[in-house]
């Protein structure tokens, strides 16, 4: 008898099924309409602690659903792992990299706040912020999906980094601000894809429960 | 050519089972995983892997512990440093026999 049995692939499809539940896309995709969120609440008769609140309330909405599902559909279905040191090192360097990404998001968005007055040159505050959202973006979410071997974080990397530039570019040619439908589109794009893997997991993974009788 | 196949009688036969193998060859690139993992990664059904493990466990070459998450029961599986060995050592033996045989 032949154990042809390659390892590394066997440790591979083990590792890639954790992201077979779609909930992490479905978390992004949330983020993203959250952005969206924001930009319409900025143009409401809101005070700014309210606005804040309902933002934040956003992000906790899409954290619960992140939560709760790994807690009440992907673990009973598809179980509990521990990878080995390797895996754990690279999941340690992405958590780098996003701490990181939100550092320098924020250090840019103050930069670009300070220039916003000073037009004309390539650096002025209207491309500065969407020049750095862009490489910030592609970064984190391309190193991210590299270490990770998560491949559709390569494709939310993209919308991500899509949403601000392209907002500019329409607000300069078609003198019209399209932000919020900008951040609700790539976000929904992304939530669907993600629904779209929750339902095909909670389809092929049945809960532990039943197959003990 | 002749070929040595004395190393056959050798072979770890608790290992060289298939569902077995496939048991140990998965812990053995993960740290640990719940049954209910295993199951799922190998398609097997409960029963199956219940038996198998069992004998895994009573051989030395697998861990099994039983705890809970939260109000839920869990049994994590992992391999044993004897568990380990015997896979290395059986991966060896069966490379050697398999590499002998002529085309």
């Amino acid at each position: 008898m032949t154990q042809n049995v390659d390892l590394k692939a066997l440790e591979k499809k083990a590792w890639r099924s954790v992201f077979q539940d779609g909930l992490w896309d479905i978390f992004l995709g949330l983020l993203l309409m959250a952005f969206g969120l924001s930009a319409w609440l900025d143009r409401q008769a809101l005070s700014e602690s309210m606005r804040m609140g309902i933002y934040i309330g956003a992000e906790v909405v899409a954290m619960v659903v992140l939560f709760a599902g790994k807690r009440f559909i992907t673990i009973p279905r598809m179980g509990t792992v521990k990878f080995g040191a390797e895996r754990r090192k690279r999941r340690n360097i992405v958590r780098l990299l996003l701490f990181i990404s939100v550092l320098v998001g924020l250090a840019m968005w103050f930069l670009a706040s300070s220039l916003m007055n000073k037009d004309g040159s390539l650096l002025s505050g209207k491309w500065f912020f969407p020049m750095v959202w862009v490489l910030n973006m592609l970064m984190v979410f391309g190193l991210g999906a590299y270490f990770l071997e998560y491949e559709r974080l390569y494709i939310i990397g993209f919308l991500y980094a899509l949403a601000i530039p392209l907002d500019v570019v329409i607000k300069a040619v078609a003198k019209v601000d399209l932000d919020i439908y900008i951040f609700l589109a790539g976000g929904l794009i992304i939530l669907i894809m993600g629904i779209a893997y929750l339902v095909r997991f909670i389809r092929d993974y049945k809960p532990a429960s039943l197959h003990q009788g | 050519m002749n070929v040595n196949l004395a190393p056959l009688s050798d072979i770890d036969r608790l290992i060289h089972e298939p569902a077995r193998f496939q048991v140990l060859a998965l812990l053995y690139v993960i740290e640990s995983a719940d049954f209910t993992f295993i199951m799922n990664q190998l398609g097997l059904t409960w029963g199956n892997l219940s038996a198998h493990i069992t004998k895994l466990e009573e051989g030395g070459y697998v861990a099994v512990e039983k705890g809970f998450k939260g109000k839920r029961p869990q049994t994590m599986l992992s391999l044993t440093k004897q568990g380990r060995k015997a896979f290395q050592s059986y991966r060896q033996t069966m490379k050697q026999l398999l590499d002998e045989i002529p085309e």
